[in-house]
């Protein structure tokens, strides 16, 4: 080997070798690559597709600001209630037996209207809300169960209820009201659970929670 | 250098020198970002992001295994007759920095005490010692036209087709890395031993922040020192006592703090309406209008960087959001989990708990989440905790979500009954005065409760109850006194709940005290190891 080779080998490894361990090690972490980049990508896009923050009057809100009363599903042109924390109409922890119109049960649940807790149905939720033309839709009902379960989101963390806790925070553990009928003799309405990421019928006196949504055309 | 030009030994701790240096710098410039140096913001836009911790350890492994071999070699041959003009003079400043500068670290590593001075002298002696391996570069490529380079990159015999010299150099390198792997884990070199003094079942220790049982006495102290915290360069010694029953393990940790901070993110209600203290709230960094802090970790492991938890950077997660504060996101690559308990001055303090939290796996990617915590998760709860008094964080206006009842009575604008339990709930906390109130001696905001003067300030934190659920599984109780933090805290051995870590012998702990800051705590890199008497 001459002298200018072994120079020019010399630099070739000066500059290489530096560079390899910086590379190997951006690589290593801030990079994952691979499938678990594209789905982490895919998941966001899916979801900014899919979902838009509303406020009370139905005007959106950005991704990132808030607060926000109802969320759009833009793909099946349905708007969902959001909960509260506050003790009013949405608060979170006010439970309903089920009724629809003379079917059900009346007045078993118990939950905030104006300043105090009163014996209420989910019937009651869906008159206070389309009386309010909440986020500008009149609307309001129980989802069917299909609807409710396209809420659930399996890749939340273990623990937590299996909904998107970003767009709809504060769900409660427990059964869901739904507006799905299992077929028998006696009234037992299917119910969802997000913490248990599954459904079961239950009759109507049982104090649940409701969650109603809205079409978007009116 | 101190081996004649191209000695296999003399090319092989070249290029190892080369590729620690690498490692080295690039790791240790992210680490540097929090410091706010000189060209601290340039750091953090071209360093590398994610476990660098553990890097910059393993390259400081990397440098006392070179630092042996070469001294071993300078035993046979002494360094004056070994120094030759080939390697030009610069290089003479690189042997001068670069043994304090591995001392630097190995102090650093140890947690002895001073180290704020020596992270201040680790960081120039990194930035000279770039300065001069640059003019070494420079050298010898430009003075000395390249030409010395094959004494150092290609070995005599290697260049004869040789590879008998290069194994043997690996394998002297591999030796000497073997000697000091089992020298690490027969010294207790990667962690220091916490012993736990047996508690009588019928001895009862009272959680008050207090350490008044006789108990706590008898109970051996450890300290580490924790340092790069919201005051960057100041050391804090975190002494740790600890007492164990059949079911229950007891901690008493204190620290230093001039001062308590209880002031936690205040809304003061300005001309324009209501507004909240703050300075970085909205990127996750508020450094002074926070409450103190304290967090404990238990690992079963002892890795680097937090049993590997810790990924520096905006984005260690390719594809998934940032981290809003560009300082990192904690969570494990292999699913385990770290338990981490939370000590919050005025939050936890009316319910004397702890918030029990985990570091695993990162969270599934998420478009709206405004702060994306990537592995950083509460255990799960059911209800309890606190709330924010607003309805929406904006670094602006904000509207508040709540209104303390005794505030709006004073008014004489409401019809609410005031009872004593409602005054004696805002009284709770007698530590916290007016940085917290009670969520049920609150009622909702409304523009027409509020007559609150200008300039009048609401806290920010309602405190709903004890947490329900695994989340409230330690209590906790902490006071400060005489310029001090006393924390006393207890959990059972074994929880059950598979996002807790059960406190059997051998398991580590780390300590981290935030000095009114929501996310800058000074650390330590050994942690202690919990022993139980059998």
């Amino acid at each position: 080997m001459s002298r200018s080779q072994r120079i020019l080998v010399s630099l070739v490894v000066a500059v290489l070798l530096p560079v390899s361990v910086v590379t190997a090690l951006a690589f290593s972490s801030g990079f994952p690559g691979g499938d678990d980049e594209m789905n982490a990508r895919q998941r966001v896009s899916e979801q900014l597709e899919r979902w838009r923050k509303l406020d009370a009057g139905g005007e959106p809100v950005a991704v990132h600001q808030g607060p926000w009363a109802c969320v759009e599903d833009v793909g099946e042109k349905l708007i969902w209630e959001v909960k509260s924390w506050q003790e009013y109409t949405h608060y979170y922890k006010s439970s309903y037996s089920w009724r629809h119109q003379e079917t059900g049960e009346k007045d078993l649940g118990s939950c905030v209207f104006g300043k105090q807790f009163v014996p209420c149905d989910t019937e009651d939720l869906i008159q206070r809300l389309n009386q309010a033309r909440y986020c500008g839709v009149t609307s309001w009902r129980l989802p069917t169960y299909d609807e409710l379960k396209s809420l659930a989101d399996p890749e939340t963390v273990a623990g937590q209820p299996m909904i998107n806790r970003y767009l709809f925070p504060r769900t409660a553990r427990g059964p869901y009201w739904t507006s799905t009928l299992e077929p028998g003799a006696e009234l037992n309405i299917w119910t969802y659970d997000f913490y248990q990421g599954s459904g079961k019928p239950l009759p109507p006196h049982i104090a649940g929670w409701a969650r109603l949504v809205s079409s978007k055309n009116q | 250098m101190i081996f004649p030009a191209s000695y296999w030994l003399r090319v092989l701790l070249h290029l190892c020198a080369v590729g620690l240096f690498t490692v080295s710098l690039a790791s240790g410039l992210r680490l540097a970002v929090d410091g706010e140096w000189l060209l601290a913001d340039l750091w953090a836009r071209i360093s590398p992001q994610g476990n660098v911790i553990a890097w910059h350890l393993a390259a400081g492994g990397g440098w006392v295994m070179l630092g042996i071999t070469v001294l071993g070699a300078l035993k046979k041959k002494p360094w004056k007759t070994q120094v030759r003009k080939s390697a030009g003079v610069i290089i003479r400043g690189i042997y001068l920095a670069l043994p304090v500068q591995i001392a630097a670290g190995i102090w650093l590593y140890f947690g002895i005490t001073g180290s704020g001075w020596v992270l201040t002298l680790h960081y120039w002696l990194a930035m000279v010692l770039s300065a001069v391996v640059l003019c070494h570069v420079v050298e010898q490529l430009i003075a000395k036209k390249g030409r010395h380079l094959p004494a150092v990159f290609i070995p005599t015999r290697l260049s004869r087709f040789s590879l008998r010299s290069l194994l043997l150099g690996v394998g002297a390198l591999l030796s000497t890395g073997i000697a000091v792997v089992m020298l690490w884990w027969g010294s207790s070199a990667g962690y220091q031993n916490l012993y736990i003094s047996p508690l009588d079942e019928h001895s009862r220790i009272q959680i008050d922040g207090a350490a008044t049982e006789s108990a706590w006495s008898s109970a051996s102290a450890e300290t580490v020192v924790t340092t790069q915290g919201n005051d960057y360069q100041r050391s804090v010694p975190v002494e740790v006592r600890a007492l164990a029953n059949a079911y229950t393990v007891y901690l008493l940790i204190s620290w230093p703090d001039p001062e308590p901070n209880y002031s936690h993110l205040p809304l003061q209600k300005t001309q324009q309406g209501w507004r909240v203290n703050h300075n970085g709230f909205e990127r996750d960094d508020e450094r002074s209008f926070y409450e103190d802090k304290l967090a404990v970790m238990i690992s079963k492991g002892n890795g680097f960087g937090g049993d590997h938890s810790i990924h520096l950077g905006s984005t260690p997660l390719a594809g998934y959001p940032a981290s809003r504060s560009g300082r990192g996101l904690h969570y494990t690559e292999d699913g385990t989990i770290r338990d981490v308990w939370h000590w919050k001055a005025v939050r936890g303090a009316d319910m004397s708990v702890l918030d029990d939290d985990y570091f695993g796996a990162p969270e599934a990617a998420c478009a709206f989440c405004s702060r994306y915590k990537a592995g950083y998760q509460p255990d799960p709860v059911e209800d309890g905790g606190v709330r924010q008094n607003w309805d929406w964080f904006r670094p602006g206006q904000v509207m508040p979500l709540r209104l303390p009842v005794l505030q709006v009575r004073n008014q004489e604008v409401t019809n609410q009954e005031v009872t004593n339990q409602e005054v004696r709930n805002q009284e709770i906390g007698s530590d916290v005065p007016g940085h917290a109130m009670a969520w049920y001696s609150s009622i909702p905001y409304s523009l027409s409760l509020d007559n609150i003067p200008v300039g009048a300030q609401l806290p920010s934190v309602i405190w709903m109850s004890h947490y329900e659920g695994d989340r409230g599984d330690v209590r906790g109780q902490a006071q400060w006194h005489d310029g001090r933090w006393t924390l006393e805290l207890a959990r059972a051995r074994d929880t059950g709940s598979p996002y807790d870590i059960a406190l059997e012998d051998g398991v580590y702990m780390w300590v981290a005290p935030f000095d009114h800051a929501q996310t800058r705590h000074s650390y330590h890199h050994r942690p202690l190891r919990l022993r139980f008497a059998p």
